[in-house]
């Protein structure tokens, strides 16, 4: 059943009308289209915040909006809570809704956080008596015992929010809707908001959520929905929409020259050096299982990254490394010769070193490479080529955390687990 | 046994306590609501009624703020008629020689026009740039928007009982020259009628201010003109001398001047008031609240984009 219906919805915004005008800026515009010369400007100006969207929300259904900013997500939620009416199409929502926009859930500055949560309250119908039942629940949540007494103007944003929060999931509305909130707060109440959306999710609340935060989406969400320029890009499985997501926003060419620029310093740097005499890096590539090369591989799947050298002079006992770092620099992996396998001994002139990952475990991302030729023990390299190279990951197997682990799993026959039990016992 | 091994012990004990169980209430009902853009005013009537604790708890944090964070609280609500007829009796009653065809004391006279006129107004500068002062809400959470400016108006109303003590103990003081007979129950169906018009100017001029700010600025020179073409500090039949078709237009124009005029007549004077000319001000006052509920209810579905 269909707790939400958008019927073709649209919400278009005239720029210049942003915002109430003085009747003098009114009369003017009147004057001015009676110009004929003026008159074929009037649509230039329209900005369609969403277009012609077509939603069904089914009741208990968990779903999350992705999507740049400005694509029309908060809008969306605005116009499911009702405070902005569509300029086209039709909403139906058949129940009572509950929001969370922007962080506050529209409290009064000069009324205590007590008065906030009673007002919230009968703004959604109910009577003093039954917020009177959930309050301690309320305030035990929010962890605002000490403050609640006090005018919610000297709350901090993260007080703001844990109390908006609090609120909101404790009324039990048909649908909830929550704008970025998991975003403020510290991480401790970060993960009691998600644990509490998983809670009402189990209960058969209807939510509808907003985040940039991709795990948070993948994990919580039945179904998500890929907002850009205001309409419905994608639609469908948490995994495969956020592929696309990071395919056409994250991965998008700008977005990666934008990261592969930020090197310039470092990169000059190095130029000037005395890096790439003795011997120098040719290229770094990646491959897929099926051995092609790409720039784009998923979680969990085979990537062979192979380093492509050059020696100007004799080198012996050399050591290849790869770093992986995220776009604000930090190190997430490291693929090398040193530890794993043999001695590589005397070095060819020029040849490839090929790195095998049978499950590569990087969460999904773009991340920057770096490559490294070294002599075993020197501190000096040969040759480093500090994020030159760019490595995309995709959602592809499941993870929950900060990397894929490769497993695999079984499940034992009755008479080994009595073994295992039994050979326990006798150890102790 | 050593100090450390009783230290394992209590943390293992800690660890045996079961959880506090998080108290979700499974049982919880559902929110009733529902999400409807409707253009009639039957549906736009019932959803108010709904919200009528939202209304009374709005209209008494209106009046909290006033009375509570305020040093001389419900004094404010008397203070500005009362100053008002002091300031005006001195001029007109003493200065300009106002007297006898006002038909009783000047004080009482005045003070009777003076209170009305303060609810009028003071719900007007409260309600008009209400709309924009509640923003922050407007923009995060639906409600019935003619929630705020309709506070407003009961707020003021609150504040013009409280000033009718006053009113009251003028009676009193000038008892030998009032006349009290039943004609003073006329004062309840005129008050509603104010009521009626007040609400509907609020409506109208607060969703009117969203589309053009210059109405906040305009207001209070209207409000102020309007007044001294209100027989407030004049009897009206000081209109009727000069005209008899400008005091028919100034009378049937104006409900204003109707219902101040009226006031005195029933409560202070024992007479009926002209009930021709209260029957236009109750139709207009009526015609008033339906038009501008109706251009409000439009009107609101672009506030929060406006605001």
């Amino acid at each position: 059943m269909s707790i939400v219906v958008l019927d073709r919805v649209s919400k278009k915004y005239r720029l210049s009308r942003l915002g109430s005008k003085s009747i003098r800026e009114e009369l003017a515009r009147v004057t001015k289209n009676l110009l004929p010369s003026s008159r074929g400007l009037a649509g230039t100006d329209e900005f369609f915040a969403l277009k012609e969207v077509d939603l069904e929300i089914k009741r208990g259904e968990t779903i999350g909006f992705i999507g740049p900013n400005g694509s029309g997500k908060s809008t969306l939620l605005k116009l499911l809570a009702r405070i902005i009416y569509p300029s086209e199409g039709k909403i139906e929502v058949n129940g009572s809704v509950a929001s969370l926009i922007e962080v506050g859930a529209g409290f009064h500055p000069e009324l205590t956080g007590r008065e906030n949560i009673y007002l919230y309250g009968s703004i959604m119908g109910m009577k003093k008596a039954e917020v009177a039942k959930k309050f301690d629940q309320i305030v035990a949540f929010s962890e605002m015992e000490k403050f609640i007494d006090t005018p919610v103007k000297r709350y901090s944003s993260g007080m703001y929010v844990r109390l908006g929060f609090a609120v909101a999931a404790h009324i039990h509305p048909s649908v909830l809707l929550v704008d970025e909130v998991l975003a403020v707060g510290d991480a401790n109440f970060q993960s009691k908001c998600q644990q509490r959306i998983e809670e009402l999710r189990r209960d058969g609340m209807t939510i509808a959520f907003v985040s940039h935060d991709m795990p948070a989406v993948e994990r919580l969400c039945d179904r998500v929905v890929f907002l850009s320029k205001g309409e419905v890009r994608a639609s469908g499985k948490p995994q495969e929409v956020i592929s696309v997501y990071y395919n056409e926003v994250l991965f998008a060419k700008k977005a990666t020259a934008q990261i592969a620029q930020n090197n310039t310093g470092l990169a000059i740097e190095t130029k000037t050096s005395l890096y790439g005499q003795d011997a120098e890096i040719i290229s770094v590539k990646f491959h897929n299982g099926d051995g092609q090369e790409t720039d784009t591989i998923s979680t969990g799947d085979k990537l062979i990254a192979r380093i492509h050298y050059k020696t100007y002079s004799a080198i012996e006992d050399p050591i290849f490394e790869m770093l992986f770092y995220s776009p604000d620099d930090r190190l997430y992996s490291h693929l090398t010769t040193a530890i794993n396998g043999p001695e590589i001994g005397v070095l060819p002139d020029e040849g490839i070193i090929e790195f095998d990952c049978s499950e590569f475990g990087l969460t999904p991302g773009i991340y920057k490479v770096d490559g490294i030729f070294s002599k075993r023990g020197s501190v000096a390299p040969y040759d480093l080529k500090p994020r030159q190279y760019i490595l995309k990951v995709l959602p592809g197997k499941s993870v929950r955390g900060m990397f894929y682990t490769p497993q695999q799993w079984r499940m034992l026959p009755p008479s080994e687990s009595v073994n295992v039990q039994s050979a326990d016992t006798n150890f102790m | 046994m050593s100090a450390t091994a009783v230290d394992k012990k209590v943390q293992s004990e800690a660890h045996l306590t079961p959880p506090i169980p998080h108290d979700v209430e499974h049982s919880d009902q559902e929110l009733k609501g529902n999400v409807e853009w409707s253009n009639s005013t039957f549906s736009h009537l019932k959803e108010l009624i709904n919200h009528r604790e939202l209304l009374q708890l709005v209209t008494e944090r209106e009046l909290k703020i006033r009375y509570k964070q305020t040093a001389l609280g419900a004094v404010w609500a008397v203070l500005q008629p009362l100053s008002l007829m002091l300031v005006f009796g001195l001029f007109f009653s003493y200065f300009a020689g106002m007297k006898g065809d006002t038909g009783m004391p000047y004080a009482l006279f005045s003070y009777t026009g003076l209170l009305a006129w303060t609810f009028f107004s003071t719900s007007m500068s409260f309600a008009i740039p209400s709309l924009i002062t509640n923003s922050y809400i407007i923009t995060k959470i639906y409600f019935p928007r003619e929630i705020i400016p309709l506070s407003c108006v009961l707020a003021a109303f609150f504040d013009f009982l409280v000033a009718s003590v006053i009113f009251i103990g003028l009676l009193i003081f000038y008892h030998d020259q009032v006349t009290i007979n039943w004609n003073a129950l006329f004062v309840l169906p005129v008050m509603l009628i104010q009521l009626i018009f007040t609400i509907g100017m609020g409506f109208l001029l607060s969703a009117f201010t969203v589309l053009y700010r210059d109405v906040r600025y305009a207001m209070p020179l209207v409000i102020q003109i309007w007044m001294f073409a209100t027989p407030i500090l004049y009897p009206a039949s000081r209109v009727r001398d000069k005209s008899e078709a400008l005091y028919t237009a100034y009378m049937t124009l104006n409900p204003m001047a109707v219902i101040i005029d009226s006031y005195r007549k029933c409560v202070v004077q024992g007479l009926t008031p002209d009930l021709k000319l209260l029957g236009i001000a109750t139709a207009i006052s009526l015609f008033l609240l339906w038009g501008s509920y109706k251009y409000f209810k439009h009107l609101e579905r672009e506030f929060a984009d406006l605001v």
